[in-house]
């Protein structure tokens, strides 16, 4: 019975990591977009809702003062020696340590210029079996100007092994997102945005209903998918076992897609 | 003493925990929340519900890979909000099931299921009823209780047992009959 147990525990699990790749690999630019935007509306009240109240200081003191004196009973039995000023039960032990790093809340390390508007960076999270490391938030370098085409370049914290070389002037870096094998950079212009995403596996394509689909020749000879909706224009094509994409206005999608060149060595 | 010291730690431990899962994949739980609702106040509501119900579980979330733990958050919206949509349309809980029907679940130890293994265990699920699927997701992958079951389908907690109890017994007639042809 327990063995039976554990075996639909297994299925079950597989059915919805199966149903959640789906997902993710079937969602169109327009429901990213609207998940975004419904995102950045609501996430302040999920957060508050997700950290709730504190507990009464009191409760705190008082479990922490029975720990302290069970210490200094215990270490004073054992070694006949007083307790030390600095005591570990003052502080979590390592274990308790959340798994992941420094929450997107924390402040960055830059203080970003009072005419940009800033999202924190959502950093790639360690599995809960890893070692939390100390390393501070990786934090976003947003920018007003273009990136120069000069010298490959890519924005701070960025993972991926592609990143745009020069973009429009006016585009902002609204932030970076690393997950799953998929690594994002957004930049935002008038309330547009830009989206450069790459895969770190050859990925199929979900082509919204309606679209105006061709293939286009690149500058380094790779042929993307061009699709054009209302919405904009996405580019995507394959580079070296990766698939790499460039979602914007219709103007800028080719000269954008044009310049992405390889920033860092495998 | 270690569990007193524990209790110091500020709950905000678990809360940084969820948060940050949250921020990860905040966007497969909109999007899902709106593919089954196709409404930004419902799916909201959705992923509001979700939340609190991954509060629950945080001690079992923290066992996770990255992967499952994406899975669950994902799934666990998902149900949100098809329970919302049931809701919403006012459909009748299912009628209350004989109890005489709660007969075994699956007791037989012939392992069965052991010869099976996962990948063939996982296709018969995907052939039971939908309710049934979902009930065997909640019980098995989200770990609930016959009560918080109960609360997310609108269904009694007896029925849940029931409804539980058919589809195991519905997978080993699938199981089995599988075995047969073989």
């Amino acid at each position: 019975m327990k063995k039976e147990n554990e075996l639909l525990r297994e299925a079950c699990a597989e059915i919805a990591r199966e149903e959640t790749e789906q997902l993710d690999r079937s969602l169109t630019m327009e429901e990213i977009r609207r998940a975004e935007d419904m995102y950045r509306e609501h996430r302040d009240a999920a957060l508050r809702k997700i950290r709730g109240k504190r507990h009464t200081a009191w409760r705190r003191y008082l479990y922490a003062a029975a720990a302290l004196l069970l210490l200094a009973g215990g270490v004073y039995l054992t070694w006949g020696r007083t307790m030390p000023d600095n005591t570990p039960a003052s502080k979590p032990p390592a274990a308790s340590v959340a798994p992941y790093l420094t929450p997107a809340a924390a402040s960055p390390t830059e203080t970003p210029s009072p005419t940009e508007t800033r999202i924190p960076a959502v950093t790639e999270t360690p599995s809960p079996t890893e070692r939390p490391t100390s390393a501070p938030m990786e934090t976003i370098t947003p920018t007003n100007t273009p990136v120069p085409a000069a010298d490959s370049r890519k924005a701070e914290g960025w993972e991926g092994l592609y990143f745009p070389q020069a973009l429009p002037e006016g585009y902002a870096l609204k932030y970076l997102r690393q997950e799953d094998g998929r690594h994002t950079a957004a930049w935002a212009r008038d309330g547009r945005e830009l989206l450069f995403t790459e895969y770190e596996s050859v990925q199929p394509v979900a082509v919204e209903a309606g679209a105006e689909c061709r293939y286009v020749p690149l500058p380094d000879g790779s042929i993307a998918l061009r699709t054009e909706t209302d919405a904009g224009v996405m580019l995507i094509w394959d580079r070296d076992g990766r698939t790499l994409c460039v979602a914007c206005e219709k103007a800028d999608a080719e000269e954008i897609a044009g310049n992405v060149k390889k920033v860092s060595a495998e | 003493m270690l569990p007193l010291v524990f209790l110091t730690m500020e709950p905000g431990d678990d809360r940084a925990f969820l948060e940050q899962a949250y921020l990860d994949y905040h966007r497969l739980m909109y999007a899902q929340a709106l593919r089954v609702l196709r409404d930004d106040a419902a799916a909201e509501d959705a992923v509001s519900d979700a939340l609190l119900s991954l509060m629950k579980k945080i001690s079992l979330l923290r066992t996770f890979d990255r992967n499952k733990l994406r899975a669950y958050c994902v799934i666990t919206v998902k149900h949100a909000a098809i329970s919302a949509l049931r809701r919403r349309q006012k459909e009748h809980p299912a009628a209350e099931d004989r109890l005489s029907d709660t007969a075994d679940e699956g007791r037989v130890e012939d392992g069965l299921m052991e010869r099976a293994g996962v990948e063939r265990i996982k296709e018969a699920i995907r052939r039971l009823p939908e309710q049934e699927m979902r009930i065997m997701v909640m019980r098995y992958f989200r770990e609930m209780t016959d009560g918080e079951i109960a609360q997310e389908t609108g269904l009694q907690p007896v029925s849940v047992r029931v409804h539980l109890s058919r589809a195991r017994k519905r997978l080993r007639e699938i199981l089995s009959g599988e075995e047969a042809q073989l």
